[in-house]
C-alpha cells in the first residue's frame, strides 16, 4: 500500500515561497494525495464515448449565446493598488546603486540633481493615505527664503537661524509701498501678530499664500526653532500607492545618503503604523535620480561579494545593521525573506 | 510604479551598456581628475566631444568612481574642445588626508602634471584611444551575453529609438505651430499698421 503513495507535483510546485506571504499557501501541512502513481495516463480522454457531441466549430457559438441569455458576470472591482511579486528581480546594495547613478548623471551639475526615493506600498484604494513632513539629517533643499517679523531677541535669533529679512514696522512699511516680495515663507513673532494684522497686509500677502496665520502654524512663539524645522523640512505624500521623495542631492556622500534614506524609512514605517484599522505594508523601495533609471533596494548598504571586509569601518557595519532592521519592523514578510536572502 | 517586470529587462540593458563598449577602461590610481571643455553646439569640430561626453564618459565614470570629471560647455560657436587629465601623488595625498582627518577638513589631492588631448575635428573612439595611450589605461570587457540577452536589448534599443523618434515629431510639429501662430499674428498687425497709416 504504501509503495502506491506518491506527492502530487503540482502542489509541491504552489508551496514555493512568495513575497506575499499573506496569499501564499501554507507549507506546515504538506497535501498528500492517496492516488497510484500510475494516475497521470487515466486522465487522458478516452479514445470513444457513447454520449452525443455537438458539431465540431460550434464550441464558440454555443458559448457567446449561452452568455447573452444568463445575466453578464460582474468585473471583479480591484480594492487595493497592484503590487508584483519582485522577489526573483534583482536588489541592489545601496553603494553599488549609488556607482551606477552617478555614471549615469555624469557632467550634470551636482547640486541640482537630485536622489529621488519611491515606496510602493500595499494598500487600499480608498482609504487613507499617508501626508506628512520629515526633517531628513542633511537637508535636501536649503535655500528657503524666510522672513520675520519679530522685535528685540527674537528678532536678533531669527538672525541667526538663518532669515533672509528681519524687521518689524518699518519691513511692514517697506512690503506696503510695494517692495519686491522674493520669500517662500513669512514667519511673525505671536507679540508683533496684533499690529501686523492691523496693517492691512491680506490683501498684499493673501494671494501669494504668504500671510502668516496660526493655523498654518507660521505665528510661533520661538522664531528659530520654526526656521530651522522650515529650511530643512522636505514633504512627502501617497500617491496611487506611491510615496516619492528627493532623498538627497547628488553631492552627497554615501553615508549621508544612507543616514537620510534610512531616517525617512524609519519615519514612514511609524506613520504607516499610526493608520490603524487599514493594512499598509511596504512593498519595495526604490532609489533613482533625476536623468537615471531605477534601481531596487536590497537593504544592505554595500554588497561584500569578492571584497576583503575592512575592520576599521565597524561603526559603517553597525548602521547597516540598523538600516537592514528597518524595514524588517515595517514588513515582516519582506523582512523574514530577506533574511533567508542573507 | 511600472512592474519590475517591465523595470528590469530596460535596466539590465542599461547596465551592460555601461559597463561594456567605448569607453571601458580603468584609469591608473594617479588620476584625480578628468575635465573636459566643448561647446554646446556641435558645429565646427565639436561633434565628436559630444559624442565622447555622452557615450564614453558615463563608462569612464562607472569604472573609475573617485574620479572626478568636471565638464563646462560653453555657448561660442567656435573654440577648442579639449580634456585636460590631472595626475597627482597617492602616496603624499594620504598622508596629507591622514594629518588632516582630525581637523575633519576636506582634502582636494594636489595636481602634479596634466596631459592635455585635443578633441576638435576627432571621432570619440580616436580620443578614447589616445586617453588610452596617453595614460597607460586598462580595457575592461566582460564574457560576451547569451543570444537571448542580446537580442532583447538590441529588440529594446530599437524600440527605444521609435519612442524617442516620435517624441521628437511631435516637438517638431509644436514648435512649427507656435511659430506659424507668431506669424499671422506678426502679419495681422501689420496690416492694422498700414491700414490706419
Amino acid at each position: 500500500m504504501a509503495s502506491s503513495l506518491s506527492i502530487c507535483r503540482s502542489c509541491l510546485a504552489r508551496s514555493a515561497p512568495s513575497t506575499l506571504l499573506r496569499f501564499a499557501p501554507s507549507t506546515s501541512t504538506p497535501r498528500l494525495r492517496l492516488l497510484p502513481a500510475t494516475y497521470a495516463p487515466l486522465t487522458l480522454s478516452p479514445c470513444f464515448s457513447t454520449t452525443p457531441k455537438p458539431l465540431a466549430g460550434g464550441g464558440a457559438i454555443n458559448r457567446a449565446k449561452a452568455r447573452t441569455s444568463k445575466q453578464v458576470k460582474k468585473k471583479k472591482v480591484k480594492t487595493h493598488f497592484k503590487i508584483w511579486n519582485h522577489a526573483d528581480s534583482p536588489k541592489f546594495a545601496l553603494m553599488d546603486a549609488i556607482r551606477y547613478i552617478r555614471a549615469f548623471e555624469v557632467g550634470n551639475d551636482q547640486r541640482q540633481m537630485k536622489y529621488d526615493l519611491a515606496i510602493k506600498i500595499h494598500t487600499l484604494k480608498n482609504g487613507p493615505t499617508v501626508k506628512s513632513r520629515i526633517q531628513l539629517p542633511k537637508a535636501v533643499k536649503t535655500d528657503v527664503r524666510i522672513c520675520v517679523f519679530a522685535e528685540g531677541k527674537q528678532a536678533e535669533a531669527a538672525r541667526q537661524a538663518g532669515a533672509v529679512a528681519v524687521g518689524s514696522t518699518e519691513l511692514l512699511e517697506e512690503i506696503k509701498n510695494g517692495a519686491d516680495l522674493n520669500y517662500d515663507r513669512i514667519i511673525c513673532h505671536t507679540n508683533f501678530f496684533p499690529t501686523l494684522q492691523k496693517a492691512n497686509l491680506g490683501r498684499v500677502l493673501g494671494p501669494k499664500g504668504l500671510m502668516p496665520s496660526p493655523k498654518t502654524g507660521t505665528v510661533v512663539g520661538d522664531v528659530s526653532t520654526a526656521i530651522q524645522a522650515m529650511i530643512g523640512a522636505s514633504e512627502y505624500r501617497e500617491r496611487q500607492g506611491v510615496v516619492r521623495i528627493a532623498i538627497a542631492q547628488l553631492s552627497f556622500t554615501p553615508e549621508e545618503v544612507r543616514d537620510n534614506v534610512k531616517a525617512f524609512v524609519e519615519q514612514f514605517g511609524k506613520d504607516l503604523a499610526r493608520i490603524e484599522d487599514f493594512d499598509k505594508r511596504i512593498n519595495e523601495v526604490v532609489l533613482s535620480s533625476t536623468n537615471s533609471p531605477a534601481f531596487s533596494l536590497s537593504g544592505e548598504f554595500r554588497s561584500d561579494v569578492g571584497k576583503i571586509p575592512e575592520v576599521s569601518e565597524a561603526a559603517a557595519a553597525e548602521a547597516e545593521a540598523a538600516i537592514i532592521n528597518s524595514p524588517i519592523q515595517v514588513d515582516e514578510a519582506a523582512g523574514a525573506e530577506k533574511m533567508v536572502a542573507l | 510604479m511600472p512592474s519590475p517586470t517591465a523595470r528590469y529587462r530596460w535596466l539590465r540593458a542599461q547596465l551592460h551598456s555601461i559597463r561594456n563598449g567605448t569607453g571601458a577602461a580603468v584609469l591608473p590610481p594617479n588620476i584625480s581628475r578628468l575635465a573636459l571643455s566643448f561647446n554646446y553646439k556641435t558645429a565646427n569640430g565639436h561633434m565628436g566631444a559630444k559624442k565622447f561626453f555622452r557615450e564614453c564618459l558615463p563608462r569612464l565614470k562607472y569604472h573609475n568612481p573617485n574620479v572626478d570629471m568636471p565638464v563646462t560647455r560653453s555657448n561660442a560657436t567656435e573654440g577648442p574642445a579639449t580634456m585636460t587629465v590631472h595626475f597627482f601623488d597617492p602616496e603624499a595625498f594620504e598622508k596629507l588626508s591622514q594629518a588632516k582627518k582630525k581637523t575633519q577638513a576636506q582634502v582636494q589631492p594636489e595636481t602634479v602634471s596634466t596631459v592635455e588631448i585635443n578633441m576638435l575635428n576627432r571621432f570619440s573612439e580616436d580620443i578614447m584611444k589616445e586617453l588610452i595611450e596617453k595614460t597607460s589605461a586598462t580595457v575592461y570587457s566582460e564574457p560576451p551575453r547569451s543570444a537571448e540577452l542580446e537580442e532583447e536589448a538590441a529588440y529594446l534599443a530599437k524600440k527605444r529609438e521609435g519612442e524617442l523618434a516620435e517624441k521628437y515629431k511631435l516637438q517638431r510639429a509644436g514648435r512649427k505651430r507656435v511659430t506659424n501662430e507668431l506669424e499671422a499674428q506678426a502679419d495681422i498687425l501689420s496690416s492694422i499698421q498700414s491700414q490706419s497709416s
